[in-house]
């Protein structure tokens, strides 16, 4: 399958696609308590272009969600916007973390589709966890986290299933939809501008019939 | 990359790890709730016994003070709930139709011309302040829970 080579201007704009749409998708997503999409957009984001988008859309998405949230604005409660932030970065890492280790399956073979859906379970347990502690400080001591955290199980309960159903059954078709539109994106690569010469020259050659330079 | 025995053993272990997690905030909901459904039986309890009881509080105005409880019955007025728990030298007014208390437990309204004598407050359960009623102890009917204080007090 072809490469395809992230350029380093082309990731802001990913990173601002999928905030957009991460953001758009949560505010619709809205009337659901603790049904979100921004994990689904971060993880299937580091998945497809690797940690660095996929946590930045995490991170950006939340933050900014948070703060223009109807509920109230997470720049009241700053130690709990820092959690949520630092949550859903972690489900952009943890994406482009599984990219590496799924790099020879299908996104639509049975365990890939369950090892994304189990981690979707996983990452959204942390992330309610984190935020859990975020709310609590300072007003509340630490001591009392069972008490808190078993109060919120049904929240977590419903997140955490709805978590499970978008990365386990939707993410594999999106991830094969985007895959089958760009190729296998290739991560981290050093862009050589000689070879991106020569690949252009190959390119214009075959596409015309004709050799150019000679 | 990893071979597919690789990407199994990581699924397995994920499953684990959000089993045990899923299974400890289970046991916390259940134990959370558990504790939560005793406190309110034990509110329960503490309320009916509240509601089923009314207390008398007599002040002697020197720093003695006594606290009683009695069990209440509906229609019971303050000094019928005085009367539960001390010896009441009472005089009835025909003019007012009511009874005047003299004395509680011995100590007489204006001794010796003291300028001092028993007058009455009553305090509801659900409320924070205390009312000075109108009526005659005999006349005041208590509510469940009420606190009736007889205070022996200065009045010249």
């Amino acid at each position: 399958m072809e490469m395809y080579v992230v350029p380093k201007s082309v990731r802001a704009s990913l990173v601002g696609v999928f905030t957009a749409a991460a953001i758009a998708g949560t505010f619709a997503l809205s009337p659901l308590p603790n049904v979100e999409i921004i994990t689904f957009c971060a993880f299937v984001a580091g998945f497809i272009f690797g940690s660095r988008v996929g946590s930045t859309v995490g991170a950006l998405s939340m933050f900014i969600f948070s703060i223009i949230s109807p509920y109230g604005s997470g720049l009241g409660y700053p130690f709990l916007l820092m959690t949520q932030v630092v949550g859903m970065s972690v489900a952009g890492l943890f994406g482009g973390s599984l990219k590496k280790v799924l790099q020879n399956f299908k996104s639509t073979s049975p365990w890939t589709m369950y090892l994304f859906g189990v981690s979707g379970a996983a990452v959204t347990l942390l992330y309610d966890v984190i935020t859990t502690l975020g709310f609590m400080y300072p007003t509340i001591p630490f001591s009392e986290f069972p008490s808190v955290f078993a109060a919120g199980i049904p929240f977590t309960l419903v997140h955490v299933v709805s978590n499970v159903i978008l990365l386990g059954v939707v993410a594999p078709f999106v991830v094969r939809s985007i895959r089958a539109m760009l190729g296998e994106v290739e991560v981290g690569h050093r862009v050589d501008k000689e070879e991106l010469y020569e690949k252009a020259v190959e390119k214009m050659e075959e596409a015309s019939n004709v050799e150019v330079g000679n | 990359m990893l071979s597919q025995t690789g990407v199994k053993a990581i699924a397995l272990a994920l499953t684990v790890i959000v089993a045990a997690s899923l299974g400890a905030g289970g046991y916390l909901y259940y134990q959370n709730n558990v504790a939560q459904q005793q406190q309110r039986q034990l509110l329960t309890f503490i309320l009916y016994h509240d509601l089923t009881h009314a207390t008398v509080i007599i002040d002697y105005g020197n720093g003695t003070k006594e606290t009683h409880t009695v069990t209440f019955t509906p229609g019971m007025t303050a000094l019928q709930a005085l009367e539960k728990v001390a010896v009441v030298n009472k005089t009835y007014w025909g003019t007012y139709d009511s009874w005047f208390i003299d004395a509680i437990n011995g100590v007489w309204n204006n001794e010796n011309n003291n300028g001092y004598w028993w007058i009455y407050n009553v305090k509801h359960y659900f409320s924070l302040e205390v009312e000075h009623p109108g009526v005659g102890a005999d006349k005041y009917q208590l509510s469940g829970g009420d606190t009736v204080i007889f205070v022996y007090q200065y009045y010249g």
